[in-house]
């Protein structure tokens, strides 16, 4: 196996660090569990960066990436985990200022709506919510694009429904 | 009436606005919970050394064992075979090892670095277990077993059974890093 550049998989990491912790925290139920699969995810993408040719947008392949290593974690976990509570990430929203509090709040709840979503939702739903268009989501996920936005006209039905009670 | 056009947008307006409070949520990492798990991992990298100064050393004692009892060319090629195997190993292992006792500071980025380096080991220490067993002790198990006679020089067949034993142990491993490989 040939080594990527070091600098390589670190600047893409500094990149993407962001949207895969938020990605890993979304298929994970608790702190640690979204810490290993973050792991996990760094160094699938040390290993697969040697293969990347380039083919399509770096921001792609690298949610391809951890797309396929978080299925395969939550496949090895089990659904169960789902069912606990993340009492490591509630809000705590004492050090903040009232438009922060609120800001938080809301993304935590989402955050939950998100997780109480079915696998196959939550999926799209999360690299949508990372700003990826339909096309890229269903090449990632491995879906049509009409499949996508079928997918995503669900979901947005279920987290409305969810999040009905947002006084915001 | 809504068009189809004004309920795209409408969605589109709501994935933004969902989008933005998405993006809102923290990412910084536990450092606490991350400094308690590189130290469990040091612990097992210990007792896993020491498990392993224990192996070599048992199985020098018993190569020394085999070398009294048996004067043929064939137990010196596998007493040499396998001191050349005890080299070999501990010289990998010593070098994969290099700098995954501690992290180079105790910040995040280090301890993240740290757990990377070990998995990257990890990945090193199975990838090098799978090649030693298929192409380097199973044939000369092999070997032992075809010309145990020679070695032993007495009808006993337990020396026999230990490498079959050796043998499926050897194989079932270079299974089990294999998968490793593949998983990491």
């Amino acid at each position: 196996m040939s080594v990527p550049a070091d600098a390589e998989w670190e600047r893409v990491l500094a990149t993407w660090g962001p949207a895969l912790v938020r990605l890993a925290r979304a298929y994970t139920s608790t702190a640690a569990d979204a810490d290993d699969l973050m792991q996990e995810i760094s160094f699938a993408l040390w290993k697969a960066l040697p293969g990347f040719r380039h083919d399509c947008a770096e921001r792609t392949f690298v949610y391809r990436v951890a797309h396929n290593r978080a299925s395969s974690w939550r496949r090895a976990h089990g659904r169960h985990q789902r069912d606990e509570v993340l009492d490591d990430q509630l809000v705590d929203p004492a050090p903040w200022a009232d438009d922060q509090v609120h800001a938080r709040v809301r993304a935590d709840r989402l955050r939950h709506a998100v997780s109480r979503l079915p696998r196959s939702l939550q999926q799209v739903v999360v690299l949508r919510l990372e700003g990826l268009h339909d096309a890229e989501i269903g090449e990632i996920v491995g879906i049509t694009e009409g499949n996508v936005a079928v997918r995503l006209t669900r979901a947005r039905h279920m987290l409305r429904r969810q999040l009905g009670g947002d006084p915001t | 009436m809504m068009t189809k056009h004004t309920a795209i947008a409408d969605a589109d307006d709501e994935w933004l606005s969902l989008s933005d409070e998405w993006k809102a949520l923290p990412v910084e990492v536990d450092v606490d919970a991350l400094r308690r798990r590189i130290r469990a991992q040091s612990r097992r990298m210990r007792v896993m050394f020491a498990f392993e100064v224990l192996v070599t050393l048992g199985a020098v004692a018993l190569l020394v064992g085999g070398a009294r009892a048996a004067d043929t060319w064939e137990a010196w090629l596998v007493i040499g075979g396998l001191t050349l195997f005890s080299v070999v190993t501990w010289s990998f292992n010593i070098r994969n090892r290099r700098g995954t006792w501690l992290a180079a500071a105790e910040s995040l980025e280090a301890y993240q670095a740290l757990e990377v380096v070990r998995r990257k080991r990890r990945l090193a220490a199975a990838t090098f277990t799978r090649r030693l067993s298929l192409w380097g002790l199973v044939p000369l198990m092999a070997l032992t077993i075809v010309r145990w006679r020679a070695l032993q020089g007495s009808g006993s067949s337990l020396g026999v059974v230990v490498c079959l034993a050796a043998m499926a142990y050897l194989l079932c491993w270079a299974v089990v890093a294999r998968r490793l490989e593949r998983t990491l």
